[in-house]
């Protein structure tokens, strides 16, 4: 089933306008009433859904990356030089 | 001159509700008043980013931050308390990072005229009116940290800045328009962008590496 077959139609938001806002919907940038739209259509629409649901995992993964930790003896290194500044 | 609508006694903190305590947090160090609870709780923040923008490189992910600390502590005045603290260490690591490359003038600057061009076409980018994305998402779950580190440290300058602040540091489209100085269409355009780079990149490595098996 491609995108656009669901039968989304009147009030209801279509699917390539969904599709064109997946990442502002996964970002949390649309306002109350666009994230709802988008959300209602997800949940029914078996074309739209895929796309979301891949770039959540996605979105998940790289977001749960344990990223590098600050090396103490930079962290003191930096103090030593903050502290040294005259005022 | 910062103002300072407070008077606190010497060595100690005030505090900003979230945080620790007065008794918990040890005496101020630091001489420019507010940098140690504002600026200095992202000193791993930056260190991150720092990392990301030199592409893995400790050394330099190091001297980046240091600079990054010691710009923003001469420049501490210019910072308004109770703003986003963290966009604009970001904005001052970032600039350090670009006048480093300058100098080092290894490579060209990276012509941007055409990653401009989609600025409000998202809709129109070919991916979206295909079937579902191969392969599905269970296949994200195959990777270790270092690795998708690796394969963002690879991507495009314009893309890799704009998917750390958002995916790696949770940046609002607005903190990183900000913190790169370009307008929420290109923000948007090059997360858009970056991110199916970063995933096509991540699956040309999982195919390699074998976790998807053979075709």
């Amino acid at each position: 089933m491609l995108p656009g077959s669901c039968g989304g139609g009147g009030d209801d938001v279509s699917c390539p306008e969904v599709l064109a806002r997946l990442w502002d919907f996964l970002d949390r940038e649309l306002e109350t009433r666009g994230e709802g739209a988008v959300r209602e259509h997800l949940d029914r629409c078996q074309a739209c859904y895929p796309h979301f649901d891949f770039h959540r995992a996605y979105h998940e993964m790289v977001r749960r990356c344990r990223q590098e930790s600050l090396p103490p003896e930079l962290r003191t290194r930096i103090f030593q030089e903050l502290l040294s500044e005259e005022r | 001159m910062k103002a300072s609508t407070v008077a606190v006694p010497a060595g100690a903190v005030r505090n900003r509700g979230a945080g620790p305590g007065i008794e918990e947090m040890p005496p101020r160090r630091l001489k420019r008043e507010g940098f140690e609870e504002e600026a200095v709780p992202h000193m791993e923040a930056v260190y991150r980013f720092a990392l990301r923008l030199a592409q893995g490189n400790t050394a330099d992910a190091e001297d980046l931050t240091q600079e990054t600390f010691l710009r923003a502590y001469r420049a501490w005045d210019t910072f308004q308390s109770g703003t986003n603290a963290r966009s604009w260490l970001f904005t001052i690591c970032r600039n350090a990072f670009l006048r480093r490359r300058e100098r080092q003038a290894r490579r060209p600057e990276t012509m941007e005229s055409q990653l401009e061009v989609e600025l409000d076409s998202v809709a129109s980018e070919g991916a979206f009116g295909e079937p579902p994305p191969d392969p599905e998402r269970a296949f994200f779950e195959s990777f270790i940290d270092e690795e998708v580190l690796r394969q963002v440290d690879l991507l495009p300058d314009e893309f890799r800045e704009a998917v750390v602040l958002s995916d790696l540091q949770g940046l609002s489209y607005a903190d990183i328009a900000r913190t790169l100085e370009i307008p929420i269409g290109t923000v948007r355009s090059r997360l858009f962008r970056g991110r199916r780079l970063l995933q096509k990149a991540l699956y040309d490595y999982a195919r390699e590496a074998g976790y998807l098996g053979r075709d």
